[in-house]
């Protein structure tokens, strides 16, 4: 099976006052029809970057792609042209973003601004694209949406905004969703409904979904793979399943014992949440050696020096860490 | 509610108001500017000056040009309900043909300098880098022209008509104007809903026309009005100067011609300058009251 999309190699750097800072090394994952990947890790890990720099909209003119590809359906993004790129962006990949309050144009209606993104990328007349837009509203669940498709965004909760958001995300049915931690400026019970919405929809037009997250219940939910990163790499990529009951890094790890837990009988009351001590490194300060090594609990010399090599731990599973590196060898040594 | 305990709590503010179905930001400012009497009044007199320019000269069919009394007659003598200037015109007559000029110059130049403003500000904000630091140079080099002197070289080279005196004024008037665009598209082009709509696809074009400028027309809206002030003052300088028409009667070319004699007839300065600052007043009122209508920290009033 071919891929949707395949990201290869891809580098980004950023111009700062202190030269040319390398934010995303080398990274490379893929994704077939349908399927949902995760990409995790805390903030600064380069999540949001990858993002971006699928779609081309690196901020300008600090952002580079210094190096890789982006092969959507096999065709290179990295190279295609600015008119090229508008066509793809909204019409094959759309993506939404964390702020629903911020995010939609105060000036015209929801309805109107649903209509823009079908008649540019659609054959649509102004009442087609209108009735196609409150069609839209009436998918991702907004209740008497006829009439709510004039109304204003500052009229619409923030939950009712990112159902808009991911109303014009959907609205050309694209290839690939891109959501940038849609929920993170949501309540708690209006996350999980858009969660909800959005693994219906998924299903129903069969988008590939690409979800940045550091929720981890998110990701046990929604994922098909999942992707870690951290400063700027990938350190592990798996099946959810495989990443999620037996993690390979010790950042990964990590994750997963920050969440809180709510397990029946074992409920101790006053147990802190566990954290991850320590920051992640700035850009450019990572070290010679592995860029978790100063944080990590089972840091050994070479982490230090060497930057650990990506290998494979199971099917469809692969990990950065020297840790995986030893227990392979043992492996090869024993048999 | 007081302004500033909004301030402090804009969660608060947007749960405890619930506006009206489909009002549109415009809707909304419509309605606060309607409560704001200083300014309506400011519309009711603009709307007066304006038909009494345009509807005038249908009613009272007196050239302003003809020497109709002797001169320097005092208002309310015969034939001159305003009296008569040094050579025995009519003073309603030259307010009433007058306007035209003066209405027409100060809108004139306003809409020129709104327009090579916003276009320069617009894609000087956008682009920003080295466009921007570029076009920052042009408008710089504009704004050091003294303003006076450069009109007036302008006029002489082109001959004082309407259209010169208009465009004239417009030229010397619009680097003001390109810095606000310019602060407004910068502020603007960074918030989130112009990068959804650019990741939605959306072309340079079409996010400087569609995306951004309805946000950013508000100051500029404001601005605009007040720039027609001074356009109008600015033309009544130049005709006081000698430099405007001398074709048509403008209400700054009449001060002009009457100025020696200010002492013997007070009328004929008076009424025009009277005229001047009337419509001055109008414009800056609604300019002010489209202001605070369009400013969001006053709304919740």
């Amino acid at each position: 099976m071919t891929d949707l999309l395949a990201v290869k190699d891809l580098t980004v750097d950023f111009d700062t006052y202190d030269g040319r800072v390398r934010v995303l090394h080398q990274l490379s994952f893929s994704l077939a029809r349908g399927e949902t990947l995760c990409i995790v890790g805390e903030s600064g890990s380069g999540k949001s970057i990858s993002a971006l720099a699928v779609l081309g909209l690196l901020p300008k003119p600090t952002g580079h792609i210094a190096g890789g590809d982006v092969l959507l359906d096999g065709e290179n993004l990295v190279t295609a042209s600015d008119r090229r790129m508008r066509s793809v962006r909204g019409d094959r990949i759309s993506m939404i973003f964390q702020e629903p309050m911020t995010s939609l144009n105060p000036v015209y209606s929801v309805g109107e601004q649903i209509s823009e993104v079908l008649r540019q990328h659609r054959d649509l007349d102004r009442a087609a694209a209108w009735a196609a837009a409150v069609e839209m509203l009436r998918a991702v669940r907004i209740p008497d949406a006829e009439r709510r498709a004039t109304d204003f965004p500052h009229q619409f909760s923030g939950g009712m905004r990112q159902r808009v958001m991911i109303a014009i995300a959907l609205a050309c049915q694209p290839e690939i969703l891109i959501a940038d931690e849609p929920t993170t400026a949501l309540d708690v019970t209006v996350q999980a409904q858009i969660f909800d919405l959005l693994s219906d929809l998924k299903g129903k037009n069969g988008t590939a979904t690409i979800l940045i997250t550091h929720d981890m219940g998110a990701v046990g939910e929604m994922a098909d793979r999942v992707l870690v990163m951290y400063a700027g790499r990938k350190v592990e990529e798996g099946s959810a399943e495989r990443v999620l009951q037996h993690p390979a890094h010790p950042y990964t790890r990590a994750l997963l014992e920050c969440r809180p837990r709510l397990e029946l009988g074992r409920l101790t009351p006053r147990q802190r949440l566990t954290e991850i001590p320590g920051i992640v490194p700035a850009p450019g300060n990572e070290g010679a050696g592995c860029p978790f090594a100063s944080r990590c609990s089972s840091q050994f010399d070479r982490c230090l020096s060497e930057c650990p090599p990506e290998t494979i731990v199971d099917h469809d599973h692969s990990v950065r860490c020297w840790l995986a590196v030893e227990a392979k060898s043992e492996q090869g040594a024993l048999q | 509610m007081t302004v500033t305990s909004v301030e402090a709590s804009p969660q608060t503010a947007i749960g405890a108001s619930p506006p009206a179905e489909g009002r549109s930001p415009w809707a909304e400012a419509w309605t606060v500017f309607r409560r704001n009497l200083s300014a309506l009044f400011g519309l009711v007199l603009l709307f007066a000056i304006v038909s009494f320019v345009l509807l005038g000269p249908l009613i009272y069919h007196v050239d302003p040009f003809e020497i109709v009394q002797a001169p320097h007659q005092p208002p309310g003598s015969e034939d001159v309900p305003l009296g008569s200037d040094y050579l025995g015109r009519d003073i309603l007559a030259g307010l009433i043909q007058g306007g035209r000029p003066t209405l027409l110059v100060g809108g004139l130049a306003a809409a020129i300098s709104v327009l090579i403003g916003v276009t320069i500000g617009a894609v000087s904000g956008y682009f920003g880098g080295r466009v921007d630091a570029m076009l920052g140079r042009v408008v710089e080099f504009f704004q050091v022209l003294p303003s006076l002197l450069f009109t007036m070289v302008i006029i002489s080279l082109f001959g004082p008509s309407l259209l010169v005196v208009a465009s004239a004024i417009g030229v010397v008037a619009w680097p003001g104007m390109a810095r606000l665009t310019r602060a407004e598209f910068l502020r603007i082009s960074k918030l989130d809903y112009v990068r959804s709509s650019r990741s939605a696809g959306a072309s340079h074009l079409r996010l400087i026309l569609a995306t951004i400028l309805p946000n950013a027309l508000p100051p500029i809206i404001v601005s605009a009005t007040l720039a027609a002030g001074s356009a109008i003052l600015f033309e009544a300088g130049l005709s006081f100067l000698g430099l405007g028409d001398r074709n048509s009667v403008s209400w700054g070319l009449m001060i002009g011609t009457s100025r020696p004699y200010l002492r013997e007839a007070w009328w004929t300065v008076t009424l025009p300058g009277t005229a001047i600052f009337l419509t001055v007043l109008a414009i800056s009122l609604v300019g002010d009251g489209l202001n605070d209508a369009f400013n969001p920290r006053l709304r919740s009033r």
